[in-house]
């Protein structure tokens, strides 16, 4: 793990896919970025009780309930308000990502993505929202 | 000359009555020598000869003076002085029609001037018509000067218009007066011929003096010049008065006028003349080759009229050649002629034609039967075979055996059996006068016998005997014998027993026919006995008996087809429209026998009129088969697919190809429902988009994985997990993609199948709209908490709908005005698990448990719904369970299996 201007940061992803949770975490966390991981939006929402996350990268299709639900009530607090979060989704529909940008999400990425590309977008979010 | 004979007929060897015509031009031509031929000339004469124009009245070459025949010996002097003075004035002649008492010097003198005749009158003899009397002296008195008979030619049909050359009087061959006289100035006819007198002009054409004018010295040279006078007696046996042609209406002349015409027309050499008989039978051979030629390519109908121009062109040859030519065609045989020659080509023609139909008949029948009778059967020796191969393939019974009638007799024989022996029959009389025969035929039904068949030891078998009788004729029988236990509870194969005895007998019945049709055929008497326009009309009408009962048949099929459809004629009009389409077109308040094509269509797939002719255009003249989308239904659309398409006969190859397009004079308008079709055809496309993103999940954790793997910083702990991360994924994107074969390839998706992926979330969003109008009523507010996305479920879409709609109208039913039903889904543990609950009056849980699952009949809807829904619940794996308080309203939760 290298030292890096995102060392400091701390990204929650939010997924059911285990696997594919951990292979983020990996990605991430070989670019210094810190990680910790939720399988469903009331896990993620239980974790927010005691972490303040600097990112949250949220899967659409969640157990219990989907991630349009978790980002409404995620912004029915003000404090969490700050925390940027990155749509990750392997549905391709334009209402879909236009809904999710209207609830409050920051970004929306289409599965499969490329690593430098999930990177680039990570960063740019932390930056942004530093 | 060229005639089309369709059917395949022979071109005839002659020309339709060809022969019989040349015989009778020969018989008329024979007939034309006799008397009867003549004599019917000379009415046809008489009447034309009426007819003929003043233009062409001949010079007047005669003088006619009258003397009293009280007194033509008073006048002795006087007629000689007459003589002298007509003579002296320039006559060329003076001739008396008796013989008056000359002097002697007076005698001397007309011997010497060569120019006075004296007549005999002669009268019939009354031993024969050809014979004649001299009644006047003047023969003995003075021979030397010239003597001609003065009588009159027989009457033709009360009618004098001819005279002779010459006649036997008193045993004496002489020369009548007018003939002598017109010898004298140069005529020369036949002896004996008969010569018909030109009356062109009528009496008044004919120059006349008074006896008295030419006593007064009123004889000029302007008047007599040139003429031959003729001196004649009047009043007495003269007076009476001849008929001749003049007018519509016959005049009547002395006989002292009658010869001076009949000298006039020898003296003007206007005798009519009647050609030779060789001229003649050249007249009758053109006029026969002119009808012959001109009703050849006539139509049957036609020939009537034809004939009467005929009439017309040889009735105005006729009048030419007797006013101009002064020669009369032989018309009595010109209208035999063309008579007979009518006739027989009518005839021979009719013939002809009565042929070609007989043979169009013939011809039509053989291709009807051929197409209606099964060739196979008919023809076939092993008919009886085949009948059993047939009842075989349709029935499971034990044993059967066919017994056959034989002709012309009472009794029946065994033909043929199966699974048994034809000595198994237990009965010997096999008279079908006679029980079991006679009441099998009775029932005309399955009968049910007792030991017909021989009793087979530890077999439990029925027995059951089946006349084959066709249109009251006895044909065979049929026994059958049927485990006892496959009758049971089964009594259909009774009934379709019966209906393939019908078959049956309607097969051998054709064969029957059949053969006998052919037997007849080969048998020289029954070739020369047939009637064979009779049989083939048998033939025909029994053929478009059986067409009829196919058609029949056919539009049975029609009216019964489970897709909707209505045929149009060519000009848009109803034909035939089958039950379906009745009742779909009433559900929406459409009458079809009021609309023409374009309307419907119009009206059923809402386009507008303009394109809807473009379609029947295309599809009638252009042959396409039009296929447009519609819906149909406010409340439960359907979605039909409207297809249009032309049906007709095909044209020949002979027949052009605007032909070929009026030949498709129907179309069909068929409404096939595709609402299944589309049903599944969504469900799997839900269902493969659903697999796309479970493939892109994978697809993006193998993607990552892949990427991970090149980067030389991955630490080996990290690697370890990026290669089970990669295993498990390709396991599970095998598997999902072995599910989506299974899935795809098989019909999971029917309406009867009752487990297959849905989307569960879909239904359940229609089931609330479906609710939602009544809901908004009652003021019931339904608060929904429903994920964009959801696994779909193992289910029935139909039947998950209804479930949904079960739960939603049952909470309705029991939630309080201003209440609330709250409906949530979520997917957790593989389950997609959905919550309904209302504020509600509630029912104790005991009396919901004991409505759900108990067996006691319920007469709420709502409960039987649920009962119905929980059966399927079960079949699909899913769990509802139901939660219900007095004042706490109801709760369900429903899980169910999720998939993909």
């Amino acid at each position: 793990m290298t030292s890096s201007l995102f060392s400091e940061k701390l990204v929650l992803v939010v997924d059911d896919d285990v696997l594919l949770t951990q292979l983020i975490a990996i990605t991430l966390e070989m670019d210094g970025i810190n990680t910790i991981a939720a399988h469903s939006g009331f896990e993620a929402l239980d974790l927010l009780k005691n972490t303040m996350p600097d990112m949250i990268m949220l899967d659409l299709m969640l157990p219990e309930m989907d991630g349009l639900r978790f980002i409404e009530l995620l912004r029915e607090q003000p404090k969490f308000d700050h925390i940027p979060v990155l749509v990750l989704s392997a549905l391709d529909k334009p209402e879909i990502r236009e809904e999710m940008l209207a609830a409050g999400a920051a970004g929306f990425m289409l599965k499969p993505v490329q690593i430098s590309y999930l990177l680039k977008e990570v960063r740019t979010l932390l930056k942004t929202h530093a | 000359m060229k005639f089309n004979l369709k059917f395949g007929a022979r071109l005839p060897q002659a020309l339709p009555g060809e022969k019989s015509t040349l015989v009778s031009l020969a018989l008329i031509w024979a007939l034309s020598l006799t008397p009867f031929a003549a004599s019917l000339d000379a009415i046809f004469y008489d009447f034309f000869s009426s007819y003929l124009p003043s233009a062409t009245a001949v010079e007047a070459k005669t003088l006619l003076i009258e003397v009293d025949y009280d007194k033509r010996n008073l006048y002795s002097a006087e007629l000689e002085s007459i003589a002298h003075k007509v003579l002296d004035n320039g006559a060329k002649q003076v001739l008396f029609l008796f013989s008056p008492q000359f002097s002697p010097a007076f005698t001397m003198w007309a011997t010497a001037s060569h120019k006075v005749i004296l007549g005999l009158r002669a009268a019939s003899d009354t031993t024969s018509p050809n014979k004649f009397r001299v009644i006047d002296n003047g023969q003995t008195v003075i021979p030397a000067i010239p003597l001609g008979l003065v009588l009159v030619d027989q009457k033709n049909n009360g009618v004098y218009n001819s005279q002779v050359t010459s006649a036997i009087a008193n045993e004496k061959q002489l020369p009548t007066i007018e003939y002598l006289a017109a010898q004298k100035m140069g005529r020369t006819l036949e002896p004996n011929q008969t010569f018909w007198i030109n009356f062109a002009g009528g009496l008044a054409s004919l120059p006349r003096l008074t006896l008295e004018d030419a006593l007064k010295g009123n004889i000029v040279p302007e008047i007599v010049a040139g003429r031959s006078i003729l001196i004649g007696l009047k009043g007495g046996n003269e007076q009476i008065g001849l008929n001749f042609p003049g007018g519509a209406k016959l005049d009547v002349a002395t006989s002292n006028e009658y010869h001076a015409f009949a000298l006039n027309t020898l003296l003007n050499k206007q005798d009519i003349s009647h050609p030779s008989i060789w001229i003649r039978l050249a007249i009758l051979s053109i006029f026969t080759l002119l009808f012959f030629t001109a009703y050849q390519p006539t139509p049957l109908k036609y020939m009537l009229k034809l004939s009467a121009a005929i009439a017309s062109v040889y009735g105005l040859l006729t009048w030419v050649s007797l006013a101009f030519l002064h020669t009369w065609l032989p018309l009595a045989e010109i209208i035999l002629l063309h008579i007979a020659t009518l006739s027989l080509v009518y005839r021979s023609k009719g013939q002809i034609e009565s042929q070609k139909l007989e043979r169009m008949l013939v011809e039509t029948s053989a291709k009807l039967n051929d197409k209606l009778l099964l060739a196979s059967f008919t023809d076939s020796e092993e008919h009886w075979a085949y009948a059993i191969t047939m009842v075989e393939q349709m029935l499971s019974l034990n044993r059967i055996i066919f017994l056959e009638r034989i002709p012309g007799d009472h009794r029946v024989r065994e033909i043929k059996a199966l699974h048994c022996d034809i000595n198994d029959i237990d009965e010997l009389r096999r008279d079908y006068e006679r029980t079991p025969y006679s009441a099998s035929l009775k029932q005309n039904a399955p009968l049910e016998t007792k030991n017909y068949l021989k009793a087979i030891s530890g077999i439990d078998e029925r027995q059951f005997m089946l006349p084959l009788v066709f249109g009251g004729e006895v044909l065979g029988f049929w026994a059958f014998g049927i485990l006892s236990n496959k009758l049971v509870g089964n009594g259909v194969i009774l009934s379709r027993a019966e209906a393939l005895s019908e078959q049956i007998s309607l097969l051998l019945y054709q064969r029957k026919v059949h053969l006998e049709h052919i037997q007849g055929e080969k048998s020289n008497w029954g070739r020369y006995l047939a009637d064979k326009q009779s049989a083939a009309l048998t033939d025909l009408r029994s053929a478009i008996n059986l067409q009829e009962k196919r058609l029949q048949s056919l539009e049975s099929l029609f009216t019964g087809l489970s897709t909707a459809a209505i045929l149009y004629d060519f000009f848009g009009r109803v034909v035939l429209v089958n039950t379906q389409m009745n009742a779909l077109l009433q559900s929406i308040n459409l009458n079809p026998y009021t609309m023409t094509a374009v309307d419907l269509i119009t009206a059923l797939t809402i386009r507008d009129r303009d394109s809807v002719r473009n379609y029947i255009q295309l599809s009638v003249f252009e042959k396409q088969h039009m296929l447009l989308h519609t819906e149909i239904g406010k409340e439960n659309p359907r979605q039909y697919q409207l297809s249009l398409r032309a049906i007709g006969e095909h044209a020949t190859s002979q027949q052009s190809a605007f032909a070929e397009r009026l030949y498709s004079d129907r179309l069909l308008v068929e409404l096939v429902d595709i609402s299944e079709l589309n049903r599944i055809q969504t469900i799997k496309l839900q269902l493969v988009e659903r697999l796309k993103y479970l493939y892109n999940n994978d697809i993006a954790s193998l993607s990552m994985a892949a990427e991970l793997l090149k980067n030389p910083k991955l630490t080996s702990a990290h690697k370890d997990t990026v290669l089970t991360t990669i295993d498990a994924k390709i396991k599970s994107t095998s598997d999902a993609l072995n599910k989506t074969v299974e899935f795809l390839s098989e019909d999971h998706f029917s309406q009867t199948s009752e487990r297959y992926p849905v989307n569960a979330l879909q239904s359940l969003q229609k089931a609330i709209e479906d609710i939602r109008n009544v809901a908004d009523k009652r003021r019931v507010h339904i608060v929904t908490s429903l994920p964009r996305l959801v696994s779909f479920v193992m289910a029935s879409q139909q039947e998950i709908g209804n479930t949904f709609k079960a739960i939603l109208e049952h909470l309705l039913d029991d939630t309080v005005e201003d209440g609330k039903i709250i409906i949530s889904m979520i997917e957790q543990d593989h389950q997609v698990k959905i919550h309904f609950e209302n504020n509600g009056m509630g029912i104790p849980q005991a009396r919901m448990d004991e409505f759900l699952f108990g067996h006691d009949a319920v007469a709420s809807k709502s409960i039987k719904q649920l009962r119905e829904a929980l059966h399927h619940i079960k079949n699909w794996d899913g769990k509802l369970q139901v939660i219900s308080q007095v004042g706490d309203g109801t709760h369900f939760n429903l899980s169910l299996e999720a998939v993909f």
